[in-house]
C-alpha cells in the first residue's frame, strides 16, 4: 500500500499502479481527462508508462465543454 | 478623472464605497471593453453582471437563437424571446439594466477568420462557450494576441473556470488538444443544473471586474473547480506547461486554424 | 469706442483652425475649450450650442454697430441676443461653424469677443448715467474705453489665474459696481483735479467681499499705472491651483488686509515709474445740438406722462434727456419680423442723434443718451411700436437675473422663469410699484453670484432644497449697501421657489406702509424688515407633499419635476489643469496599455507617445504653445531640461523623439522613458499656486499642502456622503485637506470612521450648532 494525495485528497493506492490505471480507479478514461503528477503536466500518451509512487500528488482535470448551448 | 453624473454616483454608489474598487476602480471599469464569447448559460451571468458594473463596451458574439430548452438556465433570455437571435435578446437586456453601456453585438460565429479581428479592440475576452474546438481556438487567439481571457466550462453539476494572462498556463497548458468527439459529452444529451451556469459565469464576471480594477488575485496559474451536490471548491495550482503546443519553449501553433465542427455528434443544429 | 487689438485677426484665424479641429475629431474638447473661452465664446447648457459675448466697454455700442449685431446674429440662425449684467451683449444659440465668421463680421465694425470670457481681463463698467446725470463727479467713460484699449492688448491679460474685473463710477455717492469688483475706480475730484478713489479686491461668488478702499485718491494720471500694478501683482500672487479660490480677494483672505495692500502699493510705486500717464483726450461734445423738427402730425396717447415719469430723466445738459428702453430680462429675441423691424426703426431713429447715444445698463436694458427733448414723443411712439415694455412699472423692468440653468451648465434653479413670475405677480397686484422703482431685486440659479444676489435689495440665490424628495429653492439675501460705504447683502434664510414671488410681494407691501419712516429701503430691510423677512421665510417653510401639490416640485417654466441629473462640470473652468491633465492622463493610460502589450510596433509607438506627452505636459504653464510636434519637443528641452528643471541625461531620448519621431527604437530604452515621464509628473506635484517649481522634492513631501477643499454634506443620506467623499479625496493629491460639513446622528457616527478605515487621516471633528466640521487630509 503506498499514500499519494489525489485531488488534494488523501489515498491508499496498491502498487505497482499505472496512471491509466489510477484514472479508471477514480471511473474516469483517460481520454476525458489531463493530469498532473507532482504539479507536472503529464502527455495523455504517456499515462499507460507512468507508474505511481509513494507521496505522489496527482491532479486529474476534467474537461468541461458545456456553457453556450449546452 | 473622469467626472461621473450625479446618477451615475448614485448608480455606482456600492463599488465607490469598497476600499479597493473606489472612483478610481469605478473609472476603469466604465473604461473597459471586454468581450463575450457565446450569450448563453454562462454568457448570460458574465452579461448581466458587467453590465450592472457599468463596463464601458460590452462585445457580444453568439450564432444562435433563443430556443425554449434555453431559458432554464440562460438568465438573459425571456419567454417572448424565444426565436430571437441571443446577442439581440442580450442586447435589449443591456440596455434596460445600464444604459451607460455600449453593446457591440455579432449575430455570427466565432472563427479562425474572425478570431484576430473581433478580440483586437478588447481588454479582456471571455469564454462562455459549449464546444471544445471553439475553447481551444479562443484560446490559441488570445495566446497569440496577447489577451487576458477566462475560461468556464460546466456539466451536469460540476464547474470549472482559470484565466490566463499573458505569461500564465494557458488553456492548452492543462488540456492540451480537444478530447475526441463524444469522448466528453459537451452538449444537449449531457444536462446542467441550471443554477451551476449562474455559479460560474458569476465567478467569471467577478474575474472580469477583479482584472479591470486591478484587485485581487486572479484565477491565474489556478484553475477552479466546483461540485454543486457536494458543494466542494477547489483550486488546482497550474504552472505554464514547458511542452504547451501554443506557449510551450517550442511552439507548434502560431496561427490560427478552422476548429473541427462538431464536437457532438448527437448535437442537433 | 476701445481700439481693437493688433493681433485680433490672426486670433480668429487660430479659432477657426481650432473649431475645425474640433469637429474632425482632431482638436480635443479640453483644448479647444481653453482656446475658446476666453475668445468670449461659451458653449451654452445644450451640448454643440454656442454664444459670443461681445465686449462693450461701460455698455457703450453705436446704433449702427447694434443694428449691425442684429444683422449678422440673424443671418447666422441665432434668435436671441441678450444685455448681460456686465453691459455686453451676446449672441445665442449659434453652431460653431457659424462662429468664425460671425468673429471676423464683427472685427469689420469694431467689435471684438475676446476676453468675454476665460481668465481675462473681462468687460469694464461704467456707470450708466456717467456723463449726463446732474449728480455725478465727471464721467469716467473715456478712462474706461481708455484703460480697455490698453488692457486688451496686452497678453498677459489673457493669461491671469482666474478672471479680472474692473469697474468704473462717475458718482462718489452711488459708487455701486466700483465696490464689488476686483478693481474699482470712484471718481474724485481734489484740488479740482480729476482722479480716483481706488477700490481693490471686490467680488460676490464664494467667499464674497466688498472691496478694500487702496487709495483715498490718485490723480487720473496715474489710472494705468495702477491697473496695470494690480494686474500684475494678481498675476504674481493669485492662487493658479484651485480655481475656485482665485479671484484677486483671495490674496486678501490669505496674506491679510494690511500686507495685501502693503503689497499692491508696492507694485504701483514699480508702476509709476515706468507706466505711461494717462492723458485725456479732448472732450467729445456728448449732446451735439442736433437739427431735428418733429413731424407736424405728431400725437401721444394717455400713456405718454407715465411712461414720461417711469422712463425718462433729463440730462445734465439742458434740452436733452435720456430715456430707458426695457428689455425683459435683457432678451432680444430675432425670430419676430415685425417686431425686429420695429426695434430696427427706433435704433435708426436714435441713430441720427449721433454715436453717444446708446448704453447697455448693469440692469440689462439700454439707456438712450442724448435725446432732444422735442424728440420724445416721436420715440415714444417708435418704441410702443416694438412692444417694448414701456407700460409696466420700472421696478419690473429692473428685475436682475442671470441665465440660469436654461442655458448655464452650473445652473440650479431656473432664474429667469421665477424673474418673469416675480414680474407678473408684481403687476397682477395692487402694490404701487411707481414708489418702489429704485428697488433692485437680483436672482441667481445657483450660489455663484452672475445674477448679483449680494449686491441687490432683496436678492435670491437657487438652492436645493428636500424633504423626502428635493424640490426648487432660494436662499435669500437682505440689504446691500451700494451708495457711499458698500456692504453686500446678508443671507437671512431660504425659501421654496414657488412661494418667492408672493414673499417679494409681501415684503415690499409691508415696505410701502411704513415707507415714510425709513430714509431708504435699505434702512427698512435692516431692521424691521428683516424681521418681517425671517417672519415670512418660517411661515413658507412647509412645503405640501409631492402627493398633494406637485407645483412645488416643479421650478418656474420648467416642464418637468426638479431634478439635477445631467449638471455638468463648469464651463468656465477652462484652462490650464485640463490641459495638464490630459497629458498626464495620456501617460497613464498608455503605460498601462504597455503592461499587457505585446505587439513590438505598438509599444514602440506608445513609448513614444509616453515621450511626447512628457515633453507637451508642463509648456502651458510657461505660457508656450507648441504649434507642431517638433516645436513641443524644442520648447521642453529648453524651457525645461535647459532650465534646469528637468535632468539633462533625459535631452537624447527627447531629441531622438523629435529627429527620428515613431521611426526609432524605443524598446531597449523604455526604463529611461519611464523615468522622465515621473520626472515630469513629480515636477507637477511640486508646483506652486503661482506655477513655479520647487526643486528640493524631499522637504516638500514632509511639507503638508495647505490647500483645502470643502464640501457641504449636510442632508445627504448614508452612505451617499461617504460616496460623496470618496469622490472629493479621488480628485485630491496627497497631503491636500479636505473639510466637509456633515449631519448629527448617523452621517458623524459613520463617515469619519470610514474614512480613517481607507488610510486617509481626520484632522479635527467640531461640532458647530447642527452640523459637524470634518477635516480630513488625503493620505
Amino acid at each position: 500500500m503506498a499514500k499519494i494525495t489525489l485531488n488534494d485528497e488523501a489515498q491508499e493506492v496498491t502498487l505497482p499502479l499505472s496512471l491509466t490505471e489510477l484514472i479508471k480507479a477514480n471511473s474516469a478514461t483517460p481520454e476525458m481527462v489531463s493530469a498532473q503528477l507532482n504539479g507536472e503536466f503529464v502527455a495523455r500518451e504517456q499515462y499507460d508508462a507512468i507508474a505511481i509512487r509513494e507521496g505522489d500528488e496527482v491532479d486529474i482535470l476534467y474537461f468541461m465543454g458545456g456553457g453556450q448551448s449546452s | 478623472m473622469m467626472d461621473f453624473t450625479p446618477e451615475q454616483i448614485e448608480r455606482y454608489s456600492r463599488h465607490i464605497l469598497l476600499q479597493d474598487v473606489g472612483v478610481e476602480g469605478q473609472e476603469k471599469i466604465s473604461n473597459g471593453k471586454v468581450l463575450v464569447i457565446g450569450a448563453g448559460g454562462l454568457g448570460a451571468p458574465v452579461l448581466l453582471y458587467l453590465a450592472a458594473a457599468g463596463v464601458g463596451v460590452i462585445g457580444v458574439i453568439d450564432g444562435d437563437t433563443v430556443d425554449l430548452s434555453n431559458l432554464q438556465r440562460q438568465v438573459i433570455h425571456f419567454t417572448p424571446d424565444v426565436g430571437k437571435p441571443k446577442v439581440i435578446s442580450a442586447k435589449e437586456k443591456i440596455r434596460q439594466i445600464n444604459p451607460d453601456v455600449k453593446v457591440i453585438a455579432h449575430h455570427d460565429l466565432f472563427t479562425s477568420e474572425n478570431a484576430f479581428e473581433l478580440i483586437r479592440d478588447y481588454d479582456f475576452i471571455v469564454d462562455g462557450t459549449d464546444t471544445f474546438p471553439v475553447k481551444f481556438l479562443i484560446n490559441d487567439a488570445c495566446v497569440i494576441a496577447g489577451k487576458p481571457f477566462s475560461h468556464g466550462g460546466i456539466l451536469r453539476f460540476d464547474g470549472q473556470t482559470m484565466t490566463h494572462l499573458p505569461q500564465t498556463a494557458c488553456y492548452r497548458c492543462v488540456f492540451h488538444s480537444p478530447p475526441p468527439p463524444n469522448a466528453v459529452p459537451a452538449c444537449s444529451q449531457a444536462g446542467v443544473l441550471g443554477a451551476i451556469a449562474g455559479m460560474l459565469g458569476t465567478i467569471q464576471a467577478a474575474e472580469v471586474l477583479k482584472f479591470l480594477t486591478g484587485t485581487g488575485e486572479l484565477l491565474a496559474d489556478r484553475l477552479l473547480s466546483f461540485n454543486a451536490k457536494t458543494m466542494n471548491f477547489r483550486t488546482v495550482k497550474l504552472h505554464k506547461n514547458r511542452q504547451c503546443p501554443v506557449c510551450g519553449e517550442h511552439p507548434v501553433i502560431t496561427e490560427l486554424k478552422e476548429a473541427e465542427q462538431t464536437a457532438c455528434d448527437l448535437k442537433q443544429r | 469706442m476701445y481700439k481693437i487689438p493688433d493681433t485680433l485677426d490672426e486670433d480668429i484665424a487660430r479659432f477657426g483652425l481650432l473649431a475645425g479641429g474640433y469637429r474632425d475629431g482632431q482638436v480635443g474638447a479640453v483644448q479647444f475649450k481653453a482656446f475658446r473661452v476666453p475668445m468670449g465664446i461659451y458653449e451654452q447648457r445644450k451640448d454643440d450650442v454656442y454664444m459670443i459675448r461681445i465686449r462693450a466697454t461701460g455698455g457703450v455700442i453705436t446704433p449702427e454697430q447694434l443694428l449691425r449685431v442684429i444683422d449678422i446674429a440673424r443671418r447666422h440662425g441665432s434668435d436671441l441676443l441678450h444685455i448681460t449684467t456686465r453691459q455686453e451683449i451676446q449672441i445665442q444659440n449659434l453652431l460653431l461653424e457659424e462662429i468664425e465668421p460671425i468673429l471676423r463680421e464683427l472685427k469689420a465694425v469694431g467689435l471684438s469677443a475676446k476676453g468675454g470670457g476665460g481668465n481675462t481681463v473681462r468687460n469694464i463698467l461704467v456707470s450708466e448715467g456717467s456723463g449726463i446725470f446732474r449728480e455725478e463727479v465727471f464721467d469716467a467713460t473715456p478712462h474706461a474705453m481708455a484703460l480697455t484699449t490698453r488692457l486688451i492688448a496686452e497678453p498677459d491679460s489673457y493669461l491671469l489665474p482666474r478672471k479680472m474685473k474692473i469697474a468704473f463710477s462717475s458718482d462718489d455717492r452711488q459708487i455701486d459696481y466700483a465696490a464689488i469688483n476686483d478693481l474699482g475706480f470712484v471718481a474724485k475730484i481734489r484740488d479740482g483735479k480729476r482722479g480716483f478713489r481706488v477700490y481693490a479686491g471686490g467680488g460676490g461668488g464664494s467667499s464674497p467681499s466688498v472691496g478694500w478702499l487702496l487709495f483715498e485718491f490718485i490723480p487720473e494720471s496715474e489710472l494705468f499705472a495702477v491697473a496695470g500694478a494690480l494686474k500684475k501683482m494678481f498675476s504674481e500672487h493669485g492662487n493658479r491651483k484651485n480655481k475656485h479660490k482665485a479671484r484677486l480677494r483671495y490674496i486678501f483672505y490669505k496674506l491679510g488686509e494690511e500686507a495685501t495692500l502693503r503689497l499692491i502699493r508696492e507694485y504701483c510705486d514699480e508702476a509709476r515709474k515706468t507706466v505711461p500717464p494717462f492723458v485725456p483726450e479732448a472732450p467729445v461734445a456728448e449732446a451735439l445740438p442736433v437739427v431735428y423738427t418733429p413731424p407736424a402730425d405728431i400725437t401721444v396717447d394717455s400713456g405718454y406722462p407715465l411712461w414720461k415719469k417711469r422712463y425718462v430723466t433729463a440730462q445734465k445738459q439742458d434740452g436733452y434727456s435720456s430715456v430707458l428702453a426695457p428689455f425683459a430680462l435683457g432678451n432680444l429675441p430675432l425670430d419676430n419680423q415685425t417686431r425686429m423691424d420695429a426695434v430696427k426703426k427706433w435704433l435708426h431713429f436714435v441713430a441720427q442723434f449721433g454715436q453717444h447715444t446708446l448704453r447697455f445698463t448693469t440692469t440689462q436694458n439700454i439707456r438712450l443718451r442724448n435725446i432732444p427733448d422735442i424728440a420724445l414723443p416721436e420715440l415714444y411712439l417708435l418704441l410702443k411700436e416694438a412692444a417694448t415694455d414701456i407700460h409696466v412699472p420700472l421696478l419690473a423692468n429692473n428685475i436682475v437675473s442671470c441665465t440660469g440653468a436654461d442655458t448655464c451648465r452650473l445652473g440650479v434653479a431656473l432664474s429667469k422663469g421665477l424673474a418673469a413670475a416675480i414680474r407678473k405677480e408684481l403687476m397682477n397686484g395692487s402694490l404701487d410699484t411707481d414708489r418702489l422703482s429704485d428697488v433692485r431685486i437680483h436672482i441667481s440659479g445657483c450660489p455663484n453670484s452672475c445674477g448679483q444676489q449680494l449686491w441687490a435689495d432683496i436678492g435670491f440665490a437657487g438652492k436645493i432644497l428636500r424633504n423626502d424628495r428635493i424640490y426648487p429653492g432660494y436662499q435669500v439675501y437682505l440689504a446691500a449697501n451700494r451708495a457711499e460705504t458698500p456692504r453686500m447683502a446678508a443671507p437671512v434664510g431660504s425659501i421654496n421657489a414657488r412661494d418667492v414671488p408672493k414673499f417679494v410681494v409681501k415684503m415690499l407691501t409691508a415696505f410701502l406702509e411704513v415707507q415714510d419712516a425709513y430714509p431708504s429701503l435699505t434702512a427698512w430691510l435692516e431692521t424691521e424688515g428683516k424681521a418681517r423677512a425671517l417672519q415670512l421665510i418660517a411661515e413658507y417653510e412647509k412645503v405640501p407633499d409631492f402627493a398633494d401639490d406637485k407645483n412645488y416640485y416643479f421650478d418656474w417654466g420648467a416642464e418637468t419635476v426638479f431634478s439635477v441629473i445631467g449638471r455638468g462640470a463648469a464651463e468656465c473652468s477652462a484652462g490650464l489643469f485640463d490641459m495638464i491633465d490630459l497629458d498626464l492622463n495620456c501617460i497613464n493610460e498608455h503605460r498601462k496599455a504597455l503592461e499587457t502589450e505585446t505587439d513590438r510596433q505598438e509599444i514602440n509607438s506608445r513609448l513614444y507617445d509616453v515621450i511626447y506627452s512628457s515633453s507637451r505636459m508642463l509648456l502651458v504653464t510657461r505660457g508656450a504653445e507648441p504649434k507642431t510636434t517638433a516645436d513641443a519637443f524644442n520648447m521642453f528641452l529648453k524651457s525645461f531640461i535647459e532650465f534646469g528643471l528637468v535632468d539633462s541625461r533625459y535631452r537624447s531620448i527627447v531629441e531622438t523623439a523629435r529627429d527620428a519621431r515613431r521611426t526609432a527604437d524605443f524598446i531597449a530604452r523604455r526604463d529611461e522613458i519611464y523615468a522622465l515621464a515621473d520626472a515630469v509628473t513629480e515636477l507637477y506635484k511640486n508646483m506652486d499656486d503661482s506655477l513655479q517649481f520647487k526643486n528640493g522634492k524631499t522637504e516638500e513631501e514632509q511639507k503638508p499642502k495647505t490647500e483645502k477643499r470643502f464640501k457641504d454634506l449636510r442632508g445627504v443620506l448614508c452612505p451617499m456622503n461617504f460616496v460623496q467623499t470618496k469622490i472629493l479625496l479621488a480628485a485630491m493629491k496627497f497631503g491636500e485637506d479636505l473639510e466637509i460639513w456633515l449631519d448629527d446622528g448617523q452621517p458623524i457616527a459613520n463617515v469619519p470612521g470610514s474614512v480613517r478605515g481607507e488610510g486617509h487621516e481626520v484632522l479635527e471633528q467640531i461640532r458647530t450648532g447642527e452640523y459637524w466640521k470634518v477635516v480630513i487630509r488625503k493620505r
